[in-house]
């Protein structure tokens, strides 16, 4: 009965109304509606771009695109959301590359269709400007490629506005990597731990995890040691 | 002088000796090439349909940096050196002057920066050397390239189309500002009658066995007369002829190099030739092997 007190807002799922409190996310409001999350839910916290949603407002053209975790329900809202981006994954081997533009243009031919419209960038719940970087990567300039797209969560929605067909956020990711593996000094606790790793250093301690049954596991999970 | 440059992406990442040779050129020649911050890719290859807008934003965002830049220097003249670049810029730039709807539209649709304000103009490098004058540029030239006999190709993208008017920067039929240039710089032009025929373009891709059959043409041609080089303004153009080098015996290749590659040697600063081809031009011309 409480809950009737509180400001409520319409909103459509996928077509349906539903009276939900103003005060929850677009996640929440799902669920109070009675839905079950089984794909476009991950982390909750804005990281994990797996709750991609793509919304209209009554009276407005625009189409927005939000993460459902983050974003407050408004009234008279049209909601669908992306359970998957429809793109293939395509393979490269990073140690066989150069840092190079027409190296991500032979695996990404397409961002050479790119016709500045910005569409990308408007789309983005992460404000990042697509577009410019995407541009920037036109240029062979790789490094601010990297800068401008650093917070990328690869949840697509670019990918599914872009009249070029481009999946941006594969090609930052190459970007990224090639940028990473190429232009950047190696960090020397990252080499010192991954020359451990291959010699075998923690072996002995990851089979006894394997072995271990669930239970214990659990226990000690809750008993772990948090860094501060 | 002072003037707003701008690159395209053959430049930075397949031909930097086009643009590289430019900046040693430009130096010598008391120009300078200030680079549009963030220019957009042109677009290559837009839709000859003028109402086609979308494909218009790329040189327009390009354009809008340039217009910001061009207050802070001081000038309205954008140079470039890809003749395709300046085929789309040159085109669009005619288009948003001439029709106030399709520039209303295209400012509406960028409302994410500074509206375009149609006042730059659109010059390609051969044009701005012109405007200073071949016979000024004769004065400057420190090793005169006397011998050379050099086969001017143009590029479809200098002379066609003509619409809007004004894109060509020569006769389309017969363009002369290559010769002039090479005059300038102390060698021969060699008279050569595929100076305009294309030379396939982007049926490279899918369709090599075109480009193999017109560049053999252009490059037998010149060879017949008797040329030293192909002086190209055009990255496609070259990669293409380039190409039809490599289908041919060594002895029927022609070198392909870039205008600016030319210039900067007669200039007495980089060319960014390969050392071969630089050393056959020496050698040619009687000159010691220039570093």
């Amino acid at each position: 009965m409480s809950e009737e007190k509180k400001p409520m807002a319409t909103i459509y799922i996928m077509g349906k109304a539903y009276k939900v409190p103003n005060t929850l996310t677009i996640m929440k409001a799902i669920e109070y509606a009675g839905y079950r999350f089984i794909r476009s839910c991950g982390c909750r916290g804005g990281f994990c771009g797996s709750c991609t949603t793509f919304y209209r407002v009554k009276n407005d053209y625009k189409l927005y695109v939000d993460l459902a975790c983050q974003k407050r329900v408004e009234d008279e809202m049209y909601i669908v959301q992306l359970p998957f981006i429809p793109a293939e994954k395509p393979k490269w081997d990073l140690g066989k590359m150069k840092p190079t533009t027409d190296e991500v243009i032979r695996i990404f031919p397409e961002i050479t269709r790119c016709l500045s419209c910005n569409v990308c960038t408007e789309a983005c719940p992460q404000d990042i400007e697509v577009m410019r970087a995407i541009q920037a990567l036109r240029r062979g300039d790789l490094e601010d490629t990297v800068n401008l797209t650093f917070d990328c969560i690869s949840c697509g929605a670019c990918s599914m506005r872009c009249p070029a067909e481009i999946t941006h956020y594969q090609v930052f990711q190459l970007a990224r990597g090639l940028y990473g593996k190429y232009e950047t000094i190696p960090a020397k606790h990252l080499v010192e731990r991954v020359k451990e790793i291959e010699e075998g250093s923690f072996d002995d301690e990851l089979s006894k995890l394997m072995d271990m049954n669930v239970e214990k596991l659990k226990e000690l999970y809750k008993k772990r040691e948090i860094e501060k | 002088m002072e003037v707003l440059y701008y690159p395209g992406c053959s430049l930075k990442n397949t031909y930097p000796e086009f643009e590289k040779s430019t900046y040693a050129a430009c130096e010598k020649l008391g120009i300078n090439l200030v680079e549009i911050p963030e220019w957009n890719c042109c677009g290559v290859v837009p839709s000859l349909a003028t109402d086609n807008v979308m494909r218009h934003l790329g040189a327009v965002r390009s354009f809008i940096n340039a217009q910001e830049k061009g207050k802070e220097i001081g000038t309205n003249v954008v140079v470039t050196l890809c003749s395709m670049c300046y085929n789309v810029l040159k085109r669009v730039n005619l288009i948003l002057k001439e029709q106030v709807d399709t520039l209303k539209n295209v400012n509406d649709f960028i409302d994410d920066q500074p509206d375009y304000v149609p006042e730059l103009e659109i010059v390609h490098f051969l044009s701005l050397l012109k405007n200073v004058g071949f016979d000024k540029l004769k004065e400057r030239i420190a090793i005169p390239l006397r011998g050379l006999k050099v086969a001017p190709y143009y590029s479809c993208a200098l002379l066609r189309p003509d619409r809007p008017k004004g894109v060509p920067i020569d006769d389309p039929e017969n363009p002369t500002v290559i010769e002039n240039l090479i005059r300038s710089i102390g060698a021969e032009p060699a008279e050569f009658p595929f100076k305009t025929e294309c030379c396939g373009n982007y049926h490279i891709v899918f369709e090599p066995h075109i480009v193999e059959m017109r560049t053999k043409k252009i490059i037998g041609s010149a060879r017949s007369e008797n040329a030293d080089v192909i002086l190209s303004p055009c990255p496609l153009c070259t990669y293409n002829l380039q190409h039809g080098n490599e289908t041919l015996d060594r002895s029927e290749q022609v070198p392909v190099v870039f205008f600016t590659q030319l210039l900067a040697l007669s200039l007495d600063v980089k060319s960014h030739l390969s050392t071969e081809i630089e050393n056959q031009i020496m050698k040619k011309i009687g000159g010691k092997k220039f570093v």
